[in-house]
């Protein structure tokens, strides 16, 4: 992909979610001047950005609620919450947009239409149908054509900039852009640049142009404008505006370049990173055994020594590494957790249940993809808690409570995890109804559920298949219940259970790792594919005859130091073909819940240390698998979850 | 002909239209220390204009004065500290 398109799918979100931050944030505090301006900056860079492409609907519409906002900005002192709605809209429909341009390069086929409707609706608001300031012009100028302005400070009168982006193309349709922009009448100052880096000469394509074209002139605008109408897309002009009073919330000297100690680097090239550390853990274990042959075969001497010592040098350096290389992967919380106001609002809006949604801890770091596949469970979690746990207003004022509910997320680091409470003020879950359901769900006997402690009840909430929902909602009720959540984290390595308190609510615990950390783990063969599972899971190993197992109920067993313990075959679980004859080979598996199991695979290969990471993608939702390992050799294992796959 | 090799310059003359562009690329990627002589050159496409700034050659100024000559061309010889 064009690298400036790749920069602008990032810096996109980023603006579009810090301008809905700011105006779900002005929804309550309707006089917030500091979050109306950045509301409006982000919005107006968005736009400016969305410039440089040909994206026209897009522009379009950001340009009208840059208006909108523009009108709002300069009216009374607080902001009309009518106006809120079609800019959330907007910039909802702006993340869509640049979903549609990262898969294919461009806007899908109604985006014109959908254009249309949020123009429709942004002109029916109150402020703009009060009259609006002219297009263009709401607000200060860009900073570009500031840069432009301020080098010709002798000029009299207002000036206009241009900034011209020509089509990488245009030189084969027959366009020239400096003789097109040499008829800018009255230019006072032009400079060229380039559009991307420019490459060695050898590398140059003659008929591909790279150039950005920025001008000053002092003629009228319109006649500046009537030079480039055939291609307004590739244009952007503006007016010089009249200083504008400084803006309070802005620090001395703000206008200077930001100079900033970061750098944007593409996830996929610290994933390769990782994958080199990793690769680097294979060839680790192989020098760990060349030490370990040395001191073998010449016990004491220089050489062994020697290896050794590099040995543990490598080993330490090798660590260092990885902890740099975890850390470059590190962000923080609130890059999740700030999504979550947007999904509460709208779930207010479906639900008719004003709630407020409180994120604490959003500064704890972790790794990139826990914070990514922390929102999916989170979302159920809020789903479940508006549609269920939060009563209606009416209900709520009858119990006592404020009539506005409130869900509270909260982060704290606990050890080397991140505790992560989502916690709701309403009816908490009726222990005796779930039980009930629980029984006629068949999730359970009845015999069993009468005597389980409430703890226990909660815990059969996370039972695939039980829902609570009265009737299928809009919200939740659809199958996607807290067995969803409990897979979610499982596959990021962490736990989830809930309490819950009668009319005061309900507590929703994740606890989480911050990083993925190195595993032990055993490659095996089942059914002629390669897995890896994790040492620490196997109890034991051994070999049994096949005559040794007989039938129990619907499955096998075998006996083991007078304990009879089922046995299933890894390659049947996994639907692939055993290889094993009449010697069978067993991992025997502790089970969280107590008990063992023995596992038949066909043969075990080498143990090694190596980095596992969450399942992504398609196998993201496959039963029984923790994540993937890649090996020295570069081939990606599957790391098979046994607890999982034998429940 | 509105690009040409002669004596070790490359002499742009007359208007050079953007076809022009691949022969001047070349001869500056053949000749990397040529001087580029457009004291009789008309006017010069953007292409040329774009390749001039990559390779930087020693440049004479063309006769007449345009935007592009006013504004790029005492520029081009300073690559790397303007772009």
């Amino acid at each position: 992909m064009d690298e400036l398109l790749a920069q602008f799918i990032v810096e996109g979100r980023e603006l579009a979610q810090q301008a809905a931050d700011d105006l779900i944030a002005l929804e309550r505090e309707p006089r917030d001047r500091q979050r109306l301006e950045s509301a409006f900056r982000a919005i107006h860079t968005l736009k400016g950005s969305v410039g440089l492409f040909p994206l026209a609907p897009l522009q379009t519409v950001l340009h009208a609620a840059e208006d909108l906002l523009g009108a709002v900005r300069s009216g009374s002192e607080e902001i009309d919450i009518e106006a809120v709605d079609p800019i959330l809209a907007t910039l909802e429909w702006t993340d869509r947009c640049i979903d549609e341009i990262e898969v294919s390069g461009e806007l899908g086929p109604g985006a014109g239409r959908q254009a249309e409707q949020l123009l429709q609706a942004m002109s029916r608001t109150p402020v703009m149908s009060a009259g609006s300031p002219p297009a263009g012009n709401a607000g200060e100028n860009p900073p570009w054509a500031r840069t432009l302005f301020d080098a010709c400070p002798a000029a009299e009168g207002p000036l206009v900039a241009v900034r011209y982006v020509p089509d990488r193309d245009c030189f084969f349709i027959g366009d020239d852009p400096l003789a097109l922009a040499a008829r800018v009448p009255s230019i006072l100052n032009l400079s060229v640049h380039s559009r991307e880096d420019w490459p060695a000469p050898e590398e140059l394509d003659p008929f591909r142009c790279n150039l950005v074209i920025e001008l000053v002139s002092s003629a009228p605008l319109t006649d500046v404008e009537a030079v480039f109408r055939l291609i307004p897309d590739q244009v952007t002009v503006v007016s010089q505006l009249a200083p504008t009073v400084p803006d309070p919330g802005r620090r001395a000297g703000a206008g200077a370049p930001l100079l900033t100690m970061t750098v944007r680097v593409d996830t996929a090239r610290i994933d390769r990173l990782l994958d080199i550390v990793g690769e680097l853990y294979t060839a680790k274990n192989g020098l760990a055994s060349l030490a370990d042959l040395l001191r073998t075969v010449e016990p004491g001497s220089a050489v062994a020594r020697r290896a050794a010592a590099t040995q543990l040098e490598f080993d330490r350096l090798l660590t260092r590494l990885r902890q740099g290389v975890m850390g470059v992967r590190m962000v923080p919380l609130a890059q999740t957790f700030r999504r979550l106001p947007r999904v509460v609002r709208e779930l207010s809006g479906q639900t008719g249940k004003k709630v407020e949604i409180v994120t604490k801890g959003g500064e704890i770091e972790a790794d990139r993809l826990i914070v990514e596949g922390l929102f999916e469970p989170l979302l159920h979690v809020i789903r479940n808690a508006m549609d269920h746990g939060i009563e209606s207003a009416d209900a709520r004022s009858a119990a006592g409570k404020p009539a506005i509910g409130s869900i509270a997320v909260t982060a704290d680091m606990q050890g080397d995890q991140v505790a992560i409470a989502i916690a709701d003020d309403g009816a908490g879950v009726d222990v005796e109804r779930a039980r009930a359901l629980a029984v006629r769900q068949e999730l359970v006997s009845a015999d069993i559920a009468s005597g389980l402690p409430e703890e226990g009840v909660l815990e059969l909430l996370f039972a695939p298949g039980f829902s609570t929902a009265r009737s299928v909602t809009e919200i939740s009720g659809r199958g996607v219940g807290m067995d969803a959540v409990r897979t979610a984290v499982q596959a990021l390595g962490g736990r989830v259970s809930m309490s819950s308190r009668a009319g005061q609510g309900s507590t929703v615990a994740v606890s989480l790792p911050t990083s993925f950390a190195m595993a032990r783990l055993v490659v095996l063969e089942a059914g002629g594919d390669r897995f890896a599972v994790p040492m620490n899971a196997i109890a034991e190993t051994l070999r049994i005859s096949r005559s040794e197992l007989v039938a129990v109920r619907a499955g096998l067993a075998f006996t083991l130091r007078d304990r009879v313990i089922p046995f299933v075959s890894l390659a049947e679980v996994l639907h692939l073909t055993s290889t094993s004859g009449e010697s069978i080979l067993l991992l025997v598996v502790e089970r969280e819940g107590g008990g063992r199991v023995g596992i038949g695979v066909d043969s075990i290969g080498e143990q090694t240390e190596i980095m596992v990471r969450p399942a992504t993608g398609l196998i993201r939702h496959s039963r029984g698998i923790a994540g993937t390992a890649v090996l020295g050799d570069g081939r990606v294992l599957m790391v098979l979850d046994l607890e999982e796959l034998t429940r | 002909v509105s690009v040409e090799f002669r004596d070790g310059t490359i002499v742009l003359a007359g208007d050079c239209p953007v076809a022009s562009g691949e022969t001047l690329l070349s001869q500056l990627l053949t000749h990397p220390d040529a001087i580029v002589d457009m004291t009789n050159a008309g006017s010069v496409h953007t292409a040329l204009w774009q390749i001039l700034i990559v390779c930087a050659p020693r440049i004479v100024p063309p006769a007449t004065e345009g935007i592009a000559t006013k504004y790029i061309l005492e520029r081009i010889g300073a690559r790397g500290s303007w772009l």
